[in-house]
């Protein structure tokens, strides 16, 4: 359509005229939605004869785009003034790196992609940390696309504006991309941005629930939120790919600044055969991968320094031995691992990037990128699994058997699946299976899966039981089968779980009703405890 | 149009909410609240620690009624929420000028 018009009003115009037309933005990529905005630029070489020429070309090329309704982003302007705008505004910059001819002088336009291509390499590396800042105001503002009920596509932290900020840096030549997987998770977004423009007749980038139903029908998926987890399964992949190609960028940019003294890498041992390398974890020796939990220990010190594990270092653990519940040290360095605070988040986000965690545990596949419509929620299924364990972590100190309430606050939530109708019951089920294959003693597992089916009874007593009433206490009591050790590891992983879901979950009115239950069977213990004394 | 206010135990809420739909009440709002009455001031033992709990936890329910309606709904609460023991809460009805309901732009009584 826009070479047919550039043909109708370009018509009697010398061919060397020094004229063309060029698409930026999703156009310029070949990936334009049904309702996506035109980005255009004429451009030209600035000849002072042709000014009047070009002005009146734009108007007859604007003018029928806008009375078609079409929404139109444009500009005119020569090599000279690409290059000046693409200096002055960081975001045009990367915007022109995609200019692509549709019409006219093939050369115009080839010389001035590799124009701005030069400049942005030659200026990457000093406009690289604005970049950065730019990228990370943006997530802020846009949020997590993996971890919202109604994601913004385009803008969101793992958006489809992200690809653009992977392309831009691998432009620079500053450092490679992953791919692979991160080229599926991009095409998936956009045919979900597709579907929506289709199903809503709009240019819209914002997933709304109401809008979820027709994209899942229109890409074939059997429910709603099958297709929304999909669509967030997909963010966190790019998520992940941006977020460490930023961090590589960065990296490369601070080698070539330092470059006094020798060129070793400089390696801090932080642990049993792992070392910090420029804020990352590495393996020492590469041959180490190859050793039974190796790839736990460095999971468990990178959480524990509060830092991630290097790509490099996740793929040679992935070929090497991996993670396997037959290792001698596996439930120790699991609960290292799970006890070592708010760095768990990331480096379990990289162990399932790399494929480590559903060997042994293949029961969190279920949960990956699962919506939680509950309004108390913030996260989906799998996040806040290592939410509460976050939670729990900080908590180990009250109760007798923290590797018990870790365990307990990985697994409580494992039974919401799709078709389960109570996930309490469910999983407890799951969990019984899954820590039998980890090893755990079955008295142990009794607690474990008790915690699972029970970790919903407290605040459900403590907010519509009277806690006065005997019966509410015998309930109590036959939750945790009378044992006190247990019950306090329930309620530890009850506020743990409730501070997880986020503020409505764990408000002062929840955490005074539970501490009412809890004072109330406290006292009819030291009641009982009292007249046995008695009558002993 | 009357606006009906009650601060009840939170135990009893299920009991209410169950009364007031038997009743024919189709629509409610409540919240978490907390206060105290004459109950004040009393004290309880959690984690081997005695404290004061000044503000004992309480929901609070409301709901907008026809003014004919009202005397028997407060009646529906009181009944429903009664355990006999301190700190049962209160009911209490105010006038209502006017209300709108914001999806359909309704007035009056027919918002309700």
């Amino acid at each position: 359509m826009l070479r047919t018009l550039w043909s109708e009003r370009t018509a009697g115009v010398d061919q060397g005229a020094g004229l063309a037309l060029a698409a930026v933005g999703s156009l310029g990529r070949g990936e334009c939605g049904p309702h996506s905005d035109l980005d255009l630029v004429l451009l030209h070489r600035g000849h002072r004869a042709q000014r009047t020429r070009v002005a009146e070309l734009a108007e007859s090329l604007w003018y029928p785009l806008w009375d078609g309704g079409l929404r139109l982003d444009h500009s005119v302007r020569t090599l000279a003034e690409c290059r000046e705008v693409a200096r002055a505004d960081l975001s045009a910059a990367v915007g022109l790196l995609d200019l692509s001819l549709i019409a006219g002088e093939p050369d115009l336009v080839a010389e001035a992609r590799q124009a701005l291509a030069q400049d942005w390499r030659a200026h990457a590396r000093s406009r690289l940390p604005q970049l950065a800042d730019a990228v990370h105001e943006r997530h802020r503002r846009a949020g997590d696309l993996s971890q919202s009920l109604e994601p913004d596509l385009k803008e969101a932290h793992g958006g489809l504006r992200d690809m653009a900020i992977l392309r831009a840096l691998t432009a620079a030549w500053l450092t490679d991309r992953p791919h692979g997987a991160v080229d599926t998770a991009y095409e998936h977004l956009l045919d979900v941005r597709d579907a929506l423009h289709a199903s809503t007749g709009r240019g819209r980038d914002r997933l709304t629930r109401e809008d979820q139903r027709g994209v899942a029908a229109l890409l074939g998926f059997e429910t709603p939120d099958d297709c929304l987890t999909s669509v967030l399964g997909a963010g966190r992949v790019l998520r992940y790919a941006v977020d460490g190609t930023l961090r590589r960028a960065l990296q490369s940019q601070r080698a070539r600044v330092l470059r006094v003294g020798p060129r070793r890498p400089r390696l801090d041992r932080i642990g049993p055969g792992c070392a910090l390398h420029d804020g990352e974890v590495v393996l020492e020796r590469l041959e180490r991968a190859q050793e039974p939990g190796a790839a736990l220990q460095a999971a468990g010190a990178a959480a524990t320094a509060g830092v991630r594990l290097a790509p490099a270092t996740l793929t040679a653990l992935a070929a090497g031995h991996g993670i396997r519940v037959e290792d001698p040290d596996f439930r120790r360095a699991l609960t290292v691992l799970l006890a070592s605070g708010p760095g768990l988040i990331e480096v379990w986000e990289g162990l399932d990037h790399a494929g480590l965690i559903e060997g042994w545990f293949p029961e969190w596949a279920a949960v990956r990128s699962r919506p939680q419509h509950n309004p108390v929620h913030r996260h989906t299924v799998d996040r806040h699994l290592l939410e509460t364990v976050v939670e729990a972590a900080a908590r180990t100190g009250e109760v007798a058997r923290p590797d018990l309430l870790l365990l307990g606050a990985l697994l409580h939530d494992i039974g919401k699946v799709a078709g389960a109708s109570d996930h309490s019951v469910t999983g407890a089920v799951l969990a019984d299976a899954a820590l039998a294959r980890w090893g755990v003693p079955a008295s142990d597992r009794q607690v474990v899966v008790t915690l699972v089916r029970e970790h919903l009874t407290l605040i459900e007593l403590a907010t519509r039981r009277d806690p006065q009433d005997p019966a509410t206490l015998a309930a109590v009591r036959a939750a945790v089968g009378g044992d006190r050790d247990v019950l306090q590891l329930l309620v530890v992983l009850t506020e743990a779980d409730a501070r997880a879901a986020g503020g409505p979950a764990w408000s002062p009115w929840r955490a005074q009703m539970l501490g009412r239950l809890m004072a109330a069977v406290t006292a009819v213990d030291a009641e009982e405890s009292s007249g046995m004394g008695q009558s002993g | 149009m009357k606006l009906v206010t009650a601060i009840i135990k939170p135990h009893q809420l299920d009991d209410v909410k169950e009364a007031l739909e038997m009743f024919g009440i189709q629509g409610m709002t409540v919240s978490e609240a907390s206060g105290y009455g004459r109950q004040r001031g009393h004290s309880e033992v959690y984690r081997g620690a005695e404290y004061t709990v000044d503000f004992v936890p309480k929901a609070r329910i409301e709901i907008l009624v026809e003014d004919a309606d009202a005397g028997a709904v407060v009646e529906v609460i009181v009944k429903a929420a009664r355990t006999g023991r301190i700190g049962d809460g209160k009911v209490w009805v105010v006038p209502v000028d006017d209300i709108a309901r914001v999806r359909t732009g309704e007035r009056g009584a027919s918002a309700i």
